[in-house]
């Protein structure tokens, strides 16, 4: 592992314009993945992790832009549009595998397709290759499969093999979206562990964007939360479960069901996410923050470096200006 | 929340198979649900829990006659739903509700909140309002009509001619009249109502918004303008609107955001408290069956493998199935203290369920023969290898296979023969069970893998192959459909864990 991170966003702006107002979906967000490091991007709808995700691909579509940061892939910045160098170097996997998969062909033919872009592979070659890539993600009886169709196959079996395209260009990163949320959990646990084999044999690192906090305490070593287009807090997985600091992480810990007693009511957070149309004035979760105080309201929070490598952007871990200090 | 023992619906013998209606006969059914038992409680939470596939929602859907029976009772009040005539469907709507997973694609774009949540109220004619009279007595009036025994009753009229109005309604006393006649030998009663029935709809929907936290504010506005968690409420506002006793909740939050999730279920814990509503609650999600249901049914494959109450089968789980489930809730949410249990595989076509128990052909627990003494992992090669030939067996030929096969070539037999080295490479099978897979191979190679997936259960099968397990009694109200239940095995937690020791 090189000191150099494999993949440095530093804070990427993504705005996206409609007829009435300009909506930062992204604002600011930076974080850093390592090679081999599986890191996790959390938030719940209208976080703008998702936009982040396509960013890193320059896939974000009209009327989004990207207006401002960086996206370092090895230290080259990407956003000044070299996607097309390292189209082989990142690869994504989406949530719904049927999107990712082209109905009317093979899916040999699809693999054998990323295969001859990224790999120059063809005819025998590619074939074969594709077979062993299908072999590796799992799916039983390869040499058959590979001349079947997507509607042929499962929900778990169709994601295998987007993740064998994936793999088909031999990626340094993986970034997926949201890749076992349409699935069974006995079928996200197939994925989430092949997931962790495929980056042990192959020293790939991953971003795991995803809602659901079971799937980042299980596949990844280092989270970023994600609200409201801004990264809120940031630390290594086990921490953060432990001893969550922003408010936002804590309320989105106890939210879910399992941490609570059944006889009790579930704890929740009121209010909405808000949708940011302007450069952030205060703290946007003081609406919904339950230690909210006066200085949310018309300060930004900047993130405040905590012990064990880790930061959040709250008002209650900076010194000057709450009372208390590190609350947890 | 303590449930009484009585049945609001008692699910007998259950089956719902669909049959493909395009080309007859041209496939064998799906048996969405196979063989259920289960009765639901009055003012308890069951939760449904199983994969996408396993029935769980058709199950719910022919209990409330959205769906038809093939064979078996749905039994609510000594009737079986099942057999109902159009009018009494009618009736049995009128005491159940449904909400849906999505609330996108179940509200209308085009109706307001307001005509989506009167939408039943109109189509059931609300209100024909009962009457009770004290003592005997004849009831006329329009749009009101005398109550039958053990009926809610909306208008209480005393010979007086004094009116209590049912606090649910959206109706004051003042605005009911009764005149009471008592020249004939028994009394008679006219009722006027003096606000329309569409007024009273309106009100009522007005009331519905309340209760499940939307405002008069929202009733002219239409779905687009809500954000999920808004358009949930507004379905379960259309699920109560005629005061169901019996609600089907079918994946209610799986499509929301936790935090949004976590009110959703406050609301229907609440709604249930205060309407004595019965919930049947469909999820996949484990950790909320866990907050909200009193007891879990588990289904797998058309079956209800393990019912019991939640808390006591979370904690000791009496089917593998079942304990792969919880092993599989990703993070600190499982209850399964040890390592995850990964499935195999996907589960089996519904339309060609296993002969014996439905989750052989996955299962980490599953009964092995006493003919060899082979490793675990060396079983499920094999297991994996029937698993192969039998999905084979099943695949629409390609039409270049087809003839290849009419003329007698080898099908894909080199591909075949890798596949199968490569599943049983670093495998050691004595000679015996070698040769037996030898002949197996070559007999798929030929085309037949109906033959070759035969002779291997034939040869390495078990009871698990060959019995469907009862459901067994497991004390403490539960029940479970494995043959470990039965003395002579070792259970299921510990063959599991026992296994999981012995595998790298
Ligand atoms: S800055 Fe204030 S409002 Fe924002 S999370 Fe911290 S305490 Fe809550
Ligand atoms: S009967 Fe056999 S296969 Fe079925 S669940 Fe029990 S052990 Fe497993």
């Amino acid at each position: 592992m090189s000191d150099e991170p494999l993949l440095s966003v530093r804070d990427l702006e993504v705005v996206f314009h409609t007829e009435r107002e300009r909506i930062h979906a992204v604002d600011g967000v930076t974080f850093e993945i390592r090679e081999g490091q599986t890191v996790g991007l959390v938030g719940e709808s209208g976080s703008g992790k998702s936009v982040t995700a396509r960013s890193i691909l320059g896939l974000v579509d009209e009327p989004g832009r990207i207006e401002g940061g960086e996206i370092l892939y090895r230290g080259e910045d990407l956003t000044e549009d070299n996607w097309a160098d390292h189209r082989g170097d990142i690869a994504i996997v989406f949530q719904d595998p049927t999107n990712s998969l082209n109905p009317v062909y093979t899916i040999g033919n699809q693999i054998e397709e990323a295969l001859r872009i990224h790999q120059d592979l063809r005819g025998r070659a590619a074939t074969d290759r594709a077979i062993e890539l299908l072999e590796d993600v799992g799916i039983p009886d390869a040499p058959r499969r590979v001349d079947e169709y997507p509607h042929q196959l499962s929900g778990g079996m169709a994601q295998r093999a987007v993740i064998a395209m994936a793999l088909a260009c031999d990626p340094d990163l993986l970034v997926c979206d949201e890749p076992t949320t349409a699935l069974d959990v006995t079928i996200q646990a197939q994925i989430l562990d092949l997931l962790a084999e495929l980056q042990a044999e192959q020293d790939l690192a991953i971003l795991f964007i995803t809602h659901d906090m079971g799937v980042i305490e299980d596949a990844t070593d280092w989270v970023n939360v994600i609200y409201a287009g801004e990264v809120v807090e940031r630390a290594p997985t086990e921490a953060l479960f432990d001893h969550p600091a922003h408010p936002y992480t804590r309320a989105l810990l106890e939210s879910i069901p399992g941490r609570t007693d059944p006889d009790e009511r579930l704890p929740t957070i009121e209010g909405e996410v808000p949708t940011p149309t302007g450069p952030a004035t205060d703290c946007r979760f003081a609406p919904r923050c339950p230690e909210a105080f006066e200085d949310c309201r018309s300060v930004a929070p900047e993130h405040v470096s905590l012990d064990g490598d880790r930061s959040a952007a709250c008002l209650l871990h900076d010194p000057a200006r709450s009372d208390g200090g590190e609350r947890q | 929340m303590t449930a009484r023992e009585d049945p609001v619906v008692s699910v007998q013998s259950l089956k719902t198979y669909y049959h493909d209606d395009s080309i007859v006969g041209a496939k064998p059914p799906v048996r969405a649900v196979d063989g259920v038992d289960l009765d639901i409680r009055e003012g308890e939470t069951v939760g449904l829990v199983g994969e996408s596939g396993s029935g769980k929602t058709t199950l719910g859907r022919t209990i409330i006659g959205l769906a038809d029976a093939t064979d078996g009772v749905v039994e609510a009040d000594g009737q079986d739903v099942t057999e109902f005539d159009a009018e009494q469907a009618r009736d049995w709507q009128r005491r159940v509700g449904m909400v849906f997973q999505d609330p996108e694609e179940s509200l209308n774009d085009r109706m307001t909140i307001g005509e989506i949540v009167q939408e039943p109220l109109k189509a059931h004619d609300w209100p024909v309002l009962t009457v009770a009279v004290e003592g005997d007595a004849t009831v006329r009036g329009s749009g009101v009509r005398p109550a039958e025994p053990d009926e809610t009753v909306d208008l209480t009229v005393g010979l007086d001619g004094d009116v209590t109005v049912r606090d649910e309604l959206p109706l004051s006393a003042d605005a009911v009249t009764a005149a009471v006649d008592r020249s004939g030998d028994a009394p008679t009663v006219d009722v006027t109502v003096e606000k329309s029935r569409a007024e009273i709809r309106r009100d009522r929907a007005f009331d519905l918004l309340d209760r499940v936290g939307l405002s008069e504010q929202h009733f002219y506005r239409y779905p687009h303008q809500f954000s999920g968690g808004q358009r949930q409420r507004i379905g379960i506002a259309r699920a109560l609107a005629l005061e169901p006793e019996f609600v089907v909740l079918d994946e209610p939050v799986s499509a929301l955001d936790v935090s949004v999730q976590a009110r959703i279920i406050n609301l229907l814990e609440d709604l249930q408290d205060e309407m004595g509503l019965t919930y049947l609650f469909i999820a996949h999600d484990l950790s909320i069956v866990r907050h909200i249901a009193d007891r879990v049914a588990v289904m797998y494959l058309g079956n209800v493998v393990e019912l019991g109450p939640t808390e006591s089968v979370y904690a000791d789980p009496h089917h593998p199935y079942t304990v792969s489930l919880l092993s599989a809730i990703p993070g600190s949410g499982s209850p399964w203290t040890g390592e995850r249990i990964t499935l195999r595989g996907s589960p089996p076509n519904p339309r060609d369920p296993p002969a014996g128990c439905p989750f052989a052909t996955r299962c980490p627990a599953k009964i092995r023969p006493d003919d060899y003494d082979l490793p675990e992992r060396t079983w499920r090669a094999l297991d994996e290898l029937r698993v192969v030939f039998r999905t084979r067996a099943r695949a629409e030929a390609s039409a270049a296979e087809t003839i290849k096969r009419l003329i007698g070539l080898d099908v894909a037999g080199q591909d075949l023969r890798e596949t199968v080295s490569d599943l049983l490479a670093d495998h050691d099978l004595p000679p015996a069970a070698q040769s037996t897979v030898d002949a197996a191979v070559e007999l798929a190679a030929g085309g037949d893998d109906d033959a070759a997936a035969e002779q291997l259960r034939e040869a390495f099968g078990s009871r698990c192959d060959r019995e469907h397990p009862e459901p067994y009694d497991g004390g403490e109200d539960r029940t479970s459909q494995c043959l470990r239940q039965e003395a002579e095995y070792d259970g299921v937690a510990e063959t599991i864990r026992a296994r999981q020791e012995d595998e790298p």
